[in-house]
Parts: C-alpha cells; sequence; structure tokens
C-alpha cells in the first residue's frame, strides 16, 4: 500500500512539472494554432540560467529559500524575454504562410537553442544547487522529498496564479477570445499581437519555473534536458486537448501518475514508452484530447 | 512484356553497377590511394540521399508532415542486422545480404501502412505528432528489447555494404522517385498536396495515396537502415532519435518541397558540412548552430525551399495516343435528388430538396445568401451525407461513397472559392484531372512500361484540347496562382471537363467577373454543353446570367424549394421577387399576399 | 463634414480585384445602406473599414483622420464597430459574458453595468436568456446579441453586415426596427443588406454596389422606387 502511494506521489511530483511545461504549449497553441517544438528547450534555459544565477550569487553554496526565489525571478524574466523574442523572430513574419513554415522554423528554433547551448557552455552535465532541498518527511513507510513538497506546493501555486489570469483578467480573456476567434476578438478592440505575445511570455516563464524545480529533483542539467521533458510535455497538452488550459494541468497529472505506475509495476525502461503509446491512443480514439473539442473545414 | 522497351528502361541502371563496382574495388578499398576517408563520407552521403529523396514523396510531394522517418530507418536496420547476424557468415555473392535488405525494406514497408493508415485521415499538425510518437516507441521498443541489443545495440554486423551496393540503391531510389513524380501517379501525389478536397472531387483518391507515399517512403528508409547497419557494422538506438528525424526533414525543407534534385542536394551539403567544420576544431558544434539557423532564416526567406518544386530535368518525347478509357451509358437521369434533407445540429439546411437532371440540360439554382445552393452541391458531389432523402447519380445511390468514387461516376464540380491547385502549372492542373481514367499503375510508372506511354502521351493531348477551347493555351505551363482572376475560373472548369462528366457543376462561375467576361462565360457555358454533351447545373447570382444561359430554374430559400420553372415565369414569381427584395416589396408591386 | 468617407479605394483578395475605385460618404446621425447583390463587394467594403482589410489604394477617413490599414482593435478604441457576417458570437459564453467582451475596452464599471440595462431594454429577448450560453440562441437571437454586443463599446459608427441573414420575417421586421431606435439614439450606421427593399425602407442614404463598384447613389426613398433596383436583383 505504501508503495501505491509512493508511487502516487512521485506521480503527481513529476506529473505537475510536466503540467507545467504542457501550458505553455497548450496556450500557444490555443492562440495560435502552432506547437512550439521549442518551448521545451526554454524549460532548458530557464534551468541553465538558473544554475549559472545561483553559483554567481553563491546561492548554490548556501542556498535558501529566499536565494532560491530570487534565482527563480530572474530565470523568468529571462525565459519570458526568449519566448517573446522567439515569437518576433520565428512566428511573427510567418502568420500569414501556410502552417508547415512555422512548424519548421519551431524545429529550427528548437535546435538553435540546444546547440546554441551546446556550443555555448558545452555539453557537459552540470550539478545545480538552487533549492534547499535534500530532507524528507517521513509518514510510516512513506517517504515524501523535500523536493517533491516544493514542486507540487509551487507547482500548484503558480496554476492557481494562472488560472487567474486566464479566467479572472482581462488579457486571460482576450487570450480566450483570440484562441475562439481573433477576427472576432480584434473586432471587439483586443490587440491581437499583444496577446501573443504576452501567451508566450506567460508560458516561458512557467517554463522556466519548471526548469529550477525540476533541478531541484535532477540536479543534472545540461543542453539537450529540454528534448524529453518537452515532447512528454507536449503529449500531455495533446492528452488533456491541445489548446484548453485545465486540460493541459489534467493531461500533466496523468502523464506522471501512469509513467510512475509503469516504472514501479512493470519496468523502469519502459516509461519512455508510455508517453508516446498514450499519445497514439488518444490520437486515434479521441484526437480532440480528454477536455477538447474539434473542428471542421468548410468546403 | 516488351523485352527491349525493359531493357531501354533498366539501362542506366545496368550500366552503372558495373561502373560501381570497379571504383569501389579499384577505388575505395584500395590502400595505395589512401582515399578511405573520403569514401565513409561519400557513403554517409548516400545514405542521407535514400533517406532525403524517400521522405521527399510524404512531405514533399504529397505536402503530409512525417517526422518519424527515422523510425522507419530503425525497423529496417534492424530487421536486416537480425537476419545477416543469424544467417550465414559466408555470402560470397551478396544474395543472403539483399534478401535481408529486401526483408528489413519490407518490414518497414509494413510499419508505414501500420503507421499511416489510420492516422492519415488526422489534420496536419496531428499526422506530424503521431509520426513523432511512433518513431520515438519503435526507439523504445528496440532499446528495452534483448533481442535487438537493448540500448548498447547489434554488433558485430557482417560488413557486407560498400560503396557499390550503397550507391546502386541510391541510384534506384532516384529513378523510382523520378519515375514516379513524372508519370499521372506523381501528379496524384501533388494534387493532394495542393488542395485535397478538389483533389477528391477530380477522382483522386487521396487517403489511398496518402497510404501509399507513406509505404513507398517507410521502405526506401527500411533500406537505408540495412545499409547503413551493413556498412557501420554496428547498429544502435541511440542512432534513430527523433533528432535524426529532424535532420532528415530539414534536408527535404531546405532542398525543396517536392524537388528530388533539391533533397539530393541538401541531403549531400548537409551531411558534408560537419566534415568540413571540423577542421575548425572547437567550433564542431557551431555547425548544429548555423545549420538551424539557415532552417529559420530560410523558411522566412524562401518558404519553398531552394529549389522549390523545380526539377533538374523537366522534358519528355510523346509518340502516336490511343484512347484506353471505356465509354459511358447515357442513362435517362444523370441524378436523380429524391426529398433530400440535411440538418447540422439543430439547423436544417436543406429540406426535401428535390431534383432531376437530364441528359444536355442547362439547369441553374438561385437563391439569396445562405439559402443552401452550395450544400446542395456538396451534397451532390459527396462532401456530406443527407440525412434523410436519396440522392442517385448515373442511377446508383451515392450513399456512402467518398467524392472521388462520385467522381468516377460523372459528376465533376467547380467550386465557389476556386480550388485550384495553385503550386502547378495549367497543364498539369488539367492533366491531373485525367487521372482517374487512367489504368496504368505504380509500377508501371516507373518501369516506363507501354501502357503508361501511351497513357501519358493520351493525357497531354487531352489536357491541349481542353485548354485550346478555354482559350488558355498560351497560358499552359504558367502557375496557377499566377493566372488572372477569369483565366483561373476557365482553368477550373477546364479541369472538371478533363474528368470526363456528364454532369458539370458549376459554383458561381461568374463571381467576380466583369460585364463582358460575363457574356463570354454565358457563350462559353452553351458551346460546352453543345461540344461535351454534359448537363450543366449552375449556381448563380447574376440574374442576366442566369437568365440568359438556363433552360430551367430552381429557387431556393432558407433550404427550401419555394419555386421551378422557365426563367421567365421565374422572374415574375410573386415569392421568388419576395425571397430575394422583401415581402413589402412584393406586396407593393403585386398586391395583396403572395400565393402559397 | 462627414464622419465616414471612402475616397477611390481599391481592395484585393490576392489576384481578386474586390473593390474597384469606391466612393461614397456616411454622414453623422445618419443611416447608409449598401445595397447589391451577392459578390458584388458589400461585406468586403465594410471590412475595409474596419480594419480587417487593408486597400491597396484610396483613402479611407473617419472623423476627418485617415483611418486606412490601421488595425481593428484601434478603431474600435475611436468608436468605430463592426459586427461581422456571421455574428461571430462566442458560443461557449453566456449572454452576457458575450455582452461584456463587447465593453472590453471599458473600464468604467458602472457605466457598463448601465449599458448592458440598455441592451437588454432594447432586447428584451436577451434578458430572458442573459445566463444561457450564446450558442443556444436561435438565429434572430444571436444576431440581436451581436447587435447588442457592438452597442456595448458605445461606438459612434456601428457598421452591420447582413442582419437579416437567415432570419424569419418577423423577426427581421423587429431587428430593423431596433436599428432605427438605435440611430434615433444618436448611433451613426452604415448597414450592409441583401434585402434592398428592407434596408433602403430605413435608410436616408443609398449606394449601389455591382461588382466592386458604386453604380448607383440616392436616397432611400429614390433608390425605392428606381426601377433599376428590381432590374439588379432579377436580371430583367
Amino acid at each position: 500500500m505504501t508503495e501505491l502511494l509512493q508511487h502516487l506521489v512521485d506521480g503527481i511530483s513529476q506529473g505537475a512539472i510536466y503540467a507545467l511545461i504542457a501550458l505553455g504549449y497548450t496556450m500557444v497553441y490555443g492562440v495560435l494554432q502552432l506547437i512550439n517544438f521549442a518551448h521545451g528547450d526554454v524549460f532548458m534555459v530557464g534551468a541553465m540560467i538558473g544554475y549559472y544565477f545561483a553559483r554567481a550569487t553563491g546561492e548554490s553554496s548556501h542556498p535558501s529559500v529566499l536565494g532560491a526565489l530570487g534565482v527563480t525571478l530572474v530565470s523568468m524574466i529571462g525565459c519570458g524575454l526568449i519566448g517573446f523574442l522567439i515569437e518576433r523572430i520565428a512566428y511573427r513574419p510567418l502568420r500569414s504562410a501556410p502552417r508547415l513554415n512555422s512548424l519548421i522554423t519551431a524545429i529550427g528554433m528548437s535546435f538553435f537553442l540546444e546547440y546554441g547551448g551546446q556550443f555555448a557552455v558545452g555539453p557537459n552535465p552540470r550539478s545545480a544547487t538552487i533549492l534547499p532541498t535534500g530532507g524528507a518527511v517521513h509518514f510510516g513507510g512513506l517517504s515524501v522529498g523535500e523536493a517533491d513538497v516544493i514542486i507540487v506546493l509551487s507547482s500548484a501555486a503558480m496554476m492557481l496564479i494562472l488560472q487567474y489570469i486566464v479566467f479572472h483578467t482581462r488579457m486571460g480573456t482576450a487570450m480566450r477570445a483570440v484562441s475562439w476567434n481573433a477576427q472576432v476578438a480584434s473586432l471587439m478592440g483586443v490587440n491581437i499581437d499583444l496577446v501573443i505575445s504576452f501567451t508566450f511570455v506567460l508560458g516561458s516563464v512557467l517554463a522556466a519555473v519548471a526548469g529550477i524545480l525540476y533541478s531541484a529533483k535532477y540536479p543534472k542539467i545540461d543542453p539537450l534536458m529540454g528534448l524529453m521533458p518537452g515532447l512528454k510535455a507536449f503529449v500531455a497538452a495533446v492528452l488533456g486537448g491541445i489548446g484548453n488550459v485545465p486540460g493541459a494541468m489534467l493531461g500533466g497529472l496523468l502523464l506522471g501518475l501512469a509513467e510512475q505506475l509503469v516504472s514501479g509495476y512493470v519496468s523502469s525502461s519502459w516509461k519512455d514508452a508510455v508517453a508516446f503509446s498514450l499519445l497514439i491512443l488518444i490520437l486515434l480514439v479521441r484526437p480532440s484530447g480528454l477536455l477538447g473539442r474539434g473542428t471542421a473545414e468548410k468546403v | 512484356m516488351n523485352v527491349a522497351r525493359a531493357l531501354r528502361s533498366w539501362l542506366p541502371f545496368f550500366v552503372a553497377i558495373p561502373v560501381l563496382w570497379v571504383i569501389e574495388q579499384k577505388v575505395a578499398l584500395n590502400p595505395d590511394f589512401g582515399l578511405e576517408y573520403l569514401f565513409v563520407n561519400i557513403n554517409h552521403i548516400g545514405i542521407a540521399i535514400i533517406l532525403a529523396v524517400s521522405l521527399n514523396l510524404v512531405n514533399g510531394l504529397t505536402g503530409q508532415f512525417s517526422i518519424g522517418h527515422a523510425g522507419f530507418m530503425a525497423v529496417g536496420g534492424y530487421v536486416a542486422a537480425v537476419m545477416m547476424m543469424r544467417g550465414p557468415t559466408d555470402d560470397p555473392y551478396r544474395i543472403f545480404f539483399l534478401l535481408s535488405l529486401l526483408a528489413g525494406g519490407g518490414a518497414a514497408a509494413l510499419a508505414g501502412w501500420l503507421v499511416g493508415k489510420p492516422s492519415l485521415r488526422l489534420r496536419g499538425d496531428y499526422l506530424a505528432i503521431v509520426t513523432l510518437g511512433f518513431g520515438e516507441i519503435i526507439r523504445v521498443i528496440i532499446e528495452n528489447t534483448q533481442f535487438f541489443g537493448g540500448a548498447i545495440g547489434l554488433s558485430p554486423i557482417p560488413h557486407r555494404a560498400d560503396f557499390a551496393f550503397i550507391w546502386a540503391v541510391v541510384i534506384i531510389t532516384i529513378l523510382v522517385a523520378k519515375r514516379l513524380r513524372d508519370s499521372t501517379h506523381g501528379r496524384a501525389f501533388l494534387s493532394v498536396r495542393e488542395d485535397e478536397v478538389a483533389a477528391e472531387a477530380m477522382g483522386i483518391d487521396t487517403t489511398g495515396y496518402k497510404v501509399m507515399a507513406f509505404i513507398i517512403a517507410a521502405f526506401f528508409a527500411g533500406l537505408a537502415g540495412g545499409l547503413s547497419g551493413a556498412f557501420e557494422g554496428n547498429l544502435a538506438p541511440q542512432s534513430f532519435t527523433f533528432v535524426r528525424s529532424f535532420e532528415i526533414v530539414a534536408m527535404v525543407v531546405l532542398g525543396g518541397m517536392g524537388s528530388i534534385t533539391g533533397a539530393t542536394i541538401a541531403a549531400t551539403v548537409l551531411t558534408i558540412l560537419p566534415e568540413l567544420l571540423r577542421g575548425l576544431g572547437e567550433l564542431a558544434n557551431a555547425r548544429m548552430v548555423i545549420y538551424s539557423v539557415a532552417l529559420i532564416v530560410l523558411m522566412l526567406v524562401r518558404p519553398r525551399g531552394l529549389l522549390g518544386t523545380r526539377e533538374l530535368w523537366d522534358f519528355f518525347k510523346r509518340k502516336a495516343p490511343k484512347e484506353p478509357s471505356p465509354k459511358r451509358e447515357a442513362s435517362e437521369a444523370l441524378i436523380d435528388v429524391r426529398k433530400a434533407t440535411i440538418r447540422f445540429g439543430g439547423l436544417t439546411a436543406v429540406s426535401e430538396f428535390s431534383l432531376q437532371v437530364k441528359p444536355r440540360e442547362l439547369v441553374a439554382l438561385i437563391g439569396p445568401n445562405g439559402a443552401g445552393k452550395t450544400t446542395v452541391f456538396n451534397l451532390l458531389t459527396g462532401v456530406y451525407a443527407p440525412t434523410e432523402g436519396r440522392i442517385n447519380v448515373m442511377g446508383r445511390d451515392t450513399r456512402g461513397l467518398s467524392p472521388h468514387a462520385i467522381a468516377h461516376l460523372g459528376v465533376a464540380r467547380t467550386f465557389q472559392n476556386i480550388r485550384l491547385f495553385r503550386e502547378l502549372s495549367a497543364f498539369d492542373n488539367v492533366r491531373i484531372a485525367c487521372h482517374h481514367l487512367t489504368r496504368e499503375s505504380m509500377a508501371a510508372a516507373v518501369r516506363h512500361g507501354e501502357l503508361s506511354e501511351q497513357e501519358e502521351a493520351w493525357i497531354a493531348e487531352r489536357a491541349n484540347e481542353l485548354l485550346d477551347v478555354m482559350g488558355l493555351s498560351a497560358r499552359r505551363d504558367e502557375l496557377s496562382k499566377n493566372l488572372p482572376y477569369g483565366e483561373q475560373r476557365r482553368l477550373e472548369i477546364a479541369r472538371a471537363l478533363a474528368t470526363g462528366p456528364q454532369v458539370l457543376l458549376l459554383d458561381e462561375p461568374a463571381a467576380g467577373t466583369n460585364n463582358r467576361e460575363k457574356v463570354e462565360l454565358m457563350q462559353l457555358i452553351r458551346s460546352i454543353r453543345d461540344r461535351f454533351g454534359v448537363a450543366v447545373v449552375l449556381i448563380e447570382h447574376d440574374m442576366k446570367l442566369v437568365m440568359g444561359v438556363s433552360e430551367r430554374i430552381l429557387v431556393l430559400d432558407h433550404g427550401v424549394t419555394i419555386a421551378q420553372g422557365l426563367p421567365r415565369e421565374i422572374q415574375s414569381n410573386p415569392r421568388v421577387i419576395e425571397a430575394y427584395l422583401g415581402e413589402k416589396y412584393a406586396k407593393e408591386h403585386f398586391g395583396g399576399a403572395a400565393p402559397a | 463634414m462627414a464622419l465616414l468617407q471612402l475616397d477611390n479605394v481599391d481592395v484585393f483578395y490576392g489576384a481578386i480585384h474586390a473593390l474597384r475605385g469606391v466612393s461614397f460618404q456616411v454622414g453623422e446621425g445618419e443611416i447608409v445602406t449598401l445595397i447589391g447583390a451577392n459578390g458584388a463587394g458589400k461585406t468586403t467594403t465594410l471590412r475595409a473599414v474596419s480594419g480587417m482589410l487593408k486597400p491597396a489604394t484610396g483613402k479611407i477617413m473617419y472623423a476627418g483622420a485617415e483611418i486606412g490599414g490601421l488595425k481593428p482593435h484601434k478603431l474600435v478604441a475611436q468608436g468605430l464597430c463592426h459586427a461581422p457576417e456571421g455574428r461571430g458570437i462566442f458560443p461557449n459564453l453566456t449572454v452576457t459574458e458575450n455582452l461584456r467582451l463587447g465593453a472590453f475596452l471599458r473600464r468604467d464599471e458602472p457605466a457598463i453595468k448601465a449599458d448592458l440595462e440598455r441592451g437588454f431594454t432594447l432586447f428584451p429577448r436577451l434578458r430572458e436568456r442573459a445566463t444561457q450560453m450564446a450558442g443556444t440562441l436561435s438565429g434572430g437571437e444571436q444576431q440581436m446579441l451581436a447587435i447588442a454586443r457592438a452597442l456595448m463599446a458605445r461606438p459612434r459608427l456601428l457598421l452591420l453586415d447582413e442582419p437579416s441573414l437567415g432570419l424569419a420575417p418577423q423577426l427581421v421586421e423587429t431587428i430593423f426596427n431596433t436599428i432605427q431606435e438605435i440611430n434615433k439614439q444618436g448611433v451613426t450606421i452604415l448597414l450592409v443588406e441583401q434585402n434592398a427593399h428592407l434596408a433602403l425602407g430605413i435608410a436616408h442614404h443609398g449606394y449601389v454596389l455591382e461588382t466592386g463598384s458604386v453604380v448607383q447613389t440616392g436616397t432611400g426613398q429614390e433608390l425605392l422606387k428606381a426601377p433599376e433596383i428590381r432590374k439588379a436583383y432579377l436580371g430583367e
């Protein structure tokens, strides 16, 4: 029983990180109908910025909650800026071009961040210490790491904030309006370019937080670390219904749980296959995702 | 089979084999020349070309976004490798190796079918995701299966492939790709890329072609995998991640979507680049950075890639034509619709619509905006299925038939918003529409069989004739997107006629044309009916045109047929006037209520 | 000076020359209607005015300033609102939420509430359905919603695209009466309609479009009596 609970805890912790990354994918798809392949690499950049800033300020030698918050803030700003630039450079000029072109530039951007990262800082993994973790809380046989607690709490906080932004602010309303019908939204005074930029920045900020949290649990970071988590988070977004915000959260959690359960009860080496099997299953059975709805083409 | 012809068509290949063999034995493997390193690169380039040219068939030619090509390479590579490692240790004539290669290719083709069949009905982005997923699943399965060597991989694999074998396959791949592309099947692939809806309406089985492209591409990727394993001597799952797939996609895109020449050049350049930069030492990583920047810049500046859809070659010779298409029986009513109704959710778009179209009739369908006229066309052509009622075309119930099947029965259409294959020439647009009348198989196209040459000639003549009739001969080789608006409309009509229909459905052919063009259009429609013997059903808003051309008019309003009859009857029908100009107007000009 | 003035405007959709040298004006406080057969360019004209399309040549002047090529959201801020063809309401929002979206650029909450009230008074049916999902409304009710939503931005100039499209006759009459009411309250209206008779009945001025050009103009009453109207529509 405790074993099951342990897996559940780990699953929720892992799922929370997936959810944070998935939110970025889903929001961008909602307003632009674009799969931002470079998003997973923004997550990596977030972790990297965190690592370097923590070292520079001595946070990594003496981690504290306050210091960690400072590092996270800097990372959020950095990633927000990068997200903004990616949209302006690689996607905005192609807004009226066939969608395929944007997919290619997205892939190009992804490569650029990965190999640029390897070029800039070398491919070797580093060990990041940003948050004061290491300890664990024990309930009976259940061991919940400090890292897990921080991850789950922080993610929950970020998701609540996002929920508030999307459903209770003017910008959030604008984002939703643009995702339903961009033309009509602009007729009501919504500045579409502004909304799209904001969406990218928001998603990138969440990815930065995910990067920092990830490094708390898996301190080894390297320029290619965004590949797998990014891909899996993307699967999570599709699972929940791409374009759907609560869907991304649900998808992330479900994926995290599924992975942990398979890893625990079947074999850990099949973990990676879980994500893709779920992906294919959902696309063949219900392409619009668990919480999504479909659209049709007019002849 | 004509022996001389077969020999002639495969001649380039037969000549190349001994040449390749000599090069391999005397130059590549000769330690005196010291060219081993060079040939390793040349072989890598060869494999990259096979991958890029095969993926080009799917991504470039057919326009489907697949990013899992490395997965098919892995399937082929591993199957071939396992066979070779468990097969005879001695294989002097490489016969067993050839079998293993083909087995690998076959396995990959099967995988292509398994992946393609269910996924190809998904929209662009989703297809990309699924192919990505499949590629990854294959890699994970391989990594976790001891039979395939797990994460460490398979080795040692007997070194059976070198320069000759690899480049022989390269030549085959390019030959097959070129011949397919130049055939009527190649144009069918292109039509799927350009506009699926229009392609279906012209009688092309779009899903079938997409799956076929997948299978063929997967087969060649499988061959590439087998060759790679036999050349390197080992295979590891890390070589088949989606990064590899992305790299192959980059080659196709950089080279130009649809261009075999472009894919070949891009594959060469992108494979050599890291080697050239190797001398720069630390800057080796810069290669990928430059590469990714180049990709982005290229998309922003030249979205169709370096070569676009153009090829090095673009010529053909033609012999005497022959007409292979069967004649059709003229039945009493070509189209017979009985009380067709269609509802979308709670809205009844068309209600109890009935129509009979007899041979050579000129019928018009009119009505205010939103009356349901295009919906009727969509019902007739199989885009929608009726909720109630029956639709018979050439005596057959169309329930369950896809649009391309109905096109085969003899119904052709044009579209309200013009759906030409924009990146193709006027000539190609019309030729594609002739495709469903041909019988040659893809295999025949590849080996330049006799039937295929005759049919190509027949198609060309037919297309030229139609372009002539429409006054578009001078524009034959122009890209259809560059034609002036009026000519685009005429081209769409020419294309529809090329399918050999008995009923032609024209959706607002006069939209956007000026008065002079409208008069010409009226004459054109009448002469089409006279010359080709087709019945014409017309949706139009321009009343002058409708009154001048139609023999019979149906008026729709809110999905209901409110009047039917001769033009002058319709003109003075109070209900019609009411529908167009309003109840008050009808009252004022006719006094009292309109008759029910 | 007219509130809205178009001078020789040309608009292209790719290769299609949709508007050819269109000129007309709308005086403040008027109802002006553009009529013509389908494909004549009426909707294209509205889109060019509201910023959804960019004119290739020519000038569009609103309140004395040139607006050609400005993005729609900027024009809404200046009191130019467009209720588009097909209504464009958001089906998975309630009626009230849709209405509030119309007031997106405004921040004066008490005034917004007052305008909501005005909207419900103008269209009592909407009040009944205030908390219903807009997707469940009938075509006529959705049209009312679209107009009421456009009014929430307190427009000076309101562009209406085919308000009678797909509606039952009784509803159409209600809507046209309401349009007149709105006009009396001070909103200038540019109305595009296929139903020429209804439109000309309430318009101060009318312009007839044919294949992208203005072919005739006059007061509403003048055009109503003109035999050319019937010819243009029924091709006699």
